[in-house]
């Protein structure tokens, strides 16, 4: 996997993509059961969004049964949202371009989670907030 | 069917009102199968104002088994079907069905009955008590207001007082009146449920429900809180050494059966259910929490768990999925939130389904403003803490006392947009998913038709997994991973066809733009109807084993399917019944819903989807999102797997749909009501002359 790495930011960039949207901004997302079907949730912010996409392997997936469940959130719309609500268009852009490498949304989701986690990281490190990493 | 074997020979009815016990004979009814057939027979038979409401003192409730019951039959054995006038669809209250496994239908064998008949009302509180042939109705006034997990352990005190966990117990007086190691198998509704009737399920052990219909707010309407038996007989069974073939030939299309070779996929059958496998034993449980299989009596499945906390029991499916997501959402992972939630149902006996579509709905309205405190819909829920263990219990809690919310939600969740004035504008606008009659959205009508032609055409949400699987489960999580597809879409289509008998129509499948309103879809939803009325709802062959089409361990990839079902069947009763006599029976029994729904009031006119369906197509913006929907497509001569997420219906289409489809049942057209020619044909000339009278029989 390839670590984007994106320019760095300033305070109130860091703070606009890091903040807790209103409900009208939120991100549609859905999680897909084989039972119960799929289910339609909203996420708050970009830190959610990035804990809501679960790694999941496909082998596991299809053995899964019953039990399998997908997290799933459509990348272009995670694009757009980035770009308007959260107002960072290079993380915006760095997602499409993830997206637009069409590969199934099993092996989009290591990389857009990485790609997250990696600018929410810089965004804490601009605002001086530290994470605490529990066990 | 001709032979007796595999049935107790007697049907319990109980004449609430004049507290009297009377036996119908099983042989009466036997060419219906069992479960559902016998069910709605007898329903046919013994209501005689079907217009009434579902907590009218005339309804009658039926709990039916199957021949197989209480047999080695595997995922067949434990299940119950449940009937009568419901209270939860929405405008009408259909006459419906529901259904739960676990260990009912083998106590109700056992203690030498095929199914019980309930009429009339109790002028008391009553619980009824079965022990083999000794049947009574006792006092439930102190038991009323209790949840399910203690009414079960009182009935359980009453009926066994000297019962200690691991040891038999005597069933009589008498040294050869039987023991068991068993408690009752109890079925119950929560506290006082006639205050939240139509959300009120029914709860047998720690995870078993009846959600569908509102039938624990039937049961309260009847002064009836519970109803336990035990038994200490058995099942005659024609042909054990078959029954023992048939179990081992089944073993080699499970997962069970091949644990040293495990395949890529898994088919409906085959799930895996082994300790030690890399999967969960249970669904949501949180970190560090270890759970071991459990399941219905006879299963090959085992598909509920048992936890190491103890919470979350027996829970599955929609018991967790109604607030897991809400929980994954607040705090990133599954945390204790969910088992609580599922906890919060279980002991309540509230519809999980029900309060799925609810909680999705209320989490819109408050972020929408409108819901709140101080707000147009006044409520003190604390949604500052949505998605924790204390909301779903503080939600489950205002619906079982009628307080906040709950004053409108006890009435259902349809009833309740209605008194809110919101019913038909967040139906249309689609954040209200109630997808036909007022219940909710499970899959997508708009995708995946036969599940909401079904749904439609029959009056509850058909809650059946067989085409499902296949069709859009399997399909979608091969897209969505990027794995190679089990089998193609063409051979997929070639499977189906051999496997449903009478039709054998490869076009069946083809979910494309066109296909959704072939009549090849009509032929679809025609099978469907007619297998799961005898096969699943009757002989009661669980939905998360059957229909098997495509299994990994058959050959070629064909599941056991139009082959096991008759294998079991035959061995159990001794005939010799092919698969297309099933079919056929399930014809008859679908014929007989339809006349009911007749009477009570069905017209095609008034069978027509949420408004969403037409208008707003499943992605990202609605509350019905969808991720890519893969299914199998006939498109420029050729098939192929391919996304149909986003499509919405087209009205005109959908009534030429419906035209096709009555055709095909021979059914008017215009109404939709069964003729006299069809009706005679399947011998129900009784059924004619009752819809001729009425006016309701088609032209």
């Amino acid at each position: 996997m390839t670590e984007t790495l994106l320019a760095t930011m300033d305070v109130e960039r860091a703070g606009k993509l890091l903040r807790h949207v209103e409900p009208t901004e939120a991100l549609e997302a859905g999680i897909l059961t084989p039972m119960a079907g799929t289910r339609a949730i909203r996420l708050f912010g970009i830190e959610e969004t990035e804990r809501f996409m679960v790694l999941h392997d496909g082998e596991t997936m299809a053995l899964g049964g019953a039990w399998a469940t997908v997290n799933y959130v459509d990348p272009t719309h995670l694009a757009a949202w980035i770009g308007e609500v959260l107002g960072d268009q290079e993380l915006s852009e760095a997602v499409l371009a993830i997206a637009a490498t069409r590969k199934p949304y099993g092996f989009l989701v290591p990389e857009l989670k990485s790609t997250l986690a990696s600018r929410i990281g810089q965004a804490k490190e601009v605002l001086g907030i530290a994470d605490v990493t529990a066990e | 069917m001709a032979s007796s074997k595999g049935y107790s020979g007697k049907i319990l009815k109980v004449d609430l009102t004049t507290g009297k016990f009377t036996e119908i004979s099983t042989e009466k009814y036997q060419s219906w199968g069992g479960g559902h057939g016998i069910g709605s027979a007898i329903f046919f038979d013994l209501c005689k104002d079907k217009t009434i409401k579902g907590t009218d003192p005339g309804n009658v409730v039926t709990l039916m088994t199957s021949p197989l019951s209480g047999t080695l039959a595997p995922s067949v054995a434990g299940r119950t079907e449940l009937q009568g006038i419901g209270i939860q669809a929405y405008p009408i209250g259909w006459f419906t069905r529901s259904n739960f496994g676990g260990r009912f239908s083998t106590q109700l064998k056992f203690a030498g009955w095929d199914g019980i008949v309930v009429v009339g009302k109790s002028p008391t509180k009553v619980w009824l008590n079965i022990v083999n042939g000794d049947v009574k109705l006792q006092d439930a006034k102190d038991l009323w207001g209790l949840n399910t997990r203690e009414t079960q352990e009182e009935i359980w005190a009453r009926v066994e007082p000297s019962k200690k966990d691991d040891d038999w117990v005597s069933m009589g007086e008498g040294r050869d009146a039987g023991r068991t190691t068993q408690h009752p198998a109890v079925l119950t509704a929560g506290p006082n449920p006639e205050k939240f009737g139509p959300m009120a399920a029914l709860v047998h052990d720690a995870g078993n429900g009846a959600g569908q219909g509102g039938f624990g707010g039937v049961f309260a309407s009847k002064n009836l809180k519970a109803i336990s038996v035990v038994g200490t007989g058995g099942v005659d069974i024609a042909d054990p050494n078959g029954l023992m073939a048939a179990r081992l030939w089944a073993n080699d299309y499970s997962f069970g059966g091949h644990h040293d070779d495990p395949a890529k996929y898994v088919g409906l059958a085959s799930f895996p259910s082994t300790p030690g496998k890399p999967l969960s034993t249970i669904q949501d449980t949180p970190k560090g929490v270890s759970s071991r299989p459990q399941g219905c009596v006879g299963c090959i499945r085992n598909c509920r768990g048992r936890t190491s906390t103890g919470k979350g029991n027996e829970s599955q499916c929609v018991d967790f999925f109604w607030y897991d997501h809400h929980d994954v959402k607040a705090n990133g992972h599954v945390t204790d939130a969910s088992p609580r939630a599922a906890d919060a149902i279980q002991l309540m006996g509230v519809n999980a389904f029900a309060v799925e579509a609810a909680t999705l709905w209320i989490e819109q309205l408050y972020n929408k403003g409108i819901m709140g405190k101080g707000k147009e819909i006044d409520s003190n829920l604390p949604f500052d803490r949505f998605g924790s263990g204390e909301w779903a219990e503080a939600f489950i809690n205002c619906i079982v006392t009628q307080t906040d919310i709950g004053k409108e939600l006890c009435k259902g969740v349809a009833q309740a947009a209605k008194a809110w004035g919101r019913l038909e504008m967040d139906t249309t606008s689609g954040i209200l998913p109630l997808q036909e009659w007022g219940l909710p959205h499970h899959y997508d009508a708009r995708t995946e038709v036969e599940w909401g032609y079904g749904s439609l055409i029959g009056e509850r949400d058909i809650n059946e997994h067989d085409f499902n699987w296949v069709v859009y489960w399997t399909p979608t999580i091969n897209g969505l991973f990027g794995l190679e597809p089990v089998i193609s879409a063409k051979r997929l289509s070639e499977i189906i066809a051999k496997k449903t008998a009478p039709y054998n129509d490869p076009m069946m499948i083809n979910y494309s733009d066109e296909g959704i309103y072939s009549e090849a879809m009509a032929k679809t939803v025609a099978w469907h109807r007619h297998y799961t009325r005898f096969y699943k709802q009757s002989m009661l062959f669980c939905d998360w084993a059957w229909a098997d089409f495509v299994n990994p361990y058959g050959p070629d990839n064909e599941g056991m399917t139009s082959i096991g079902e008759n294998k079991f069947m035959n061995a159990v009763t001794g005939d010799n019944m092919t698969f297309e006599e099933g079919m056929e029976v399930g014809r008859r029994i679908w014929n007989l819903d339809r006349a009911v729904w007749a009477l009570q009031g069905r017209h095609r006119d008034i069978e027509v989807f949420s408004e969403y369906c037409y208008t707003t197509g499943a992605q990202p913006g609605t509350t019905t999102y969808e991720a890519p929907y893969t299914m199998p497509v006939f498109e420029d001569g050729e098939w192929a797997f391919k996304s149909v997420a986003g499509r919405i219906l087209d009205r005109k289409k959908v009534e030429d749909w419906k035209t096709l489809f009555f055709k095909l049942e021979g059914w008017d057209v215009k109404s939709g009501w069964p003729t006299r020619d069809t009706l005679s044909k399947l011998d129900l000339d009784n059924v004619a002359d009752e819809l001729e009278k009425a006016g309701k029989l088609g032209a």
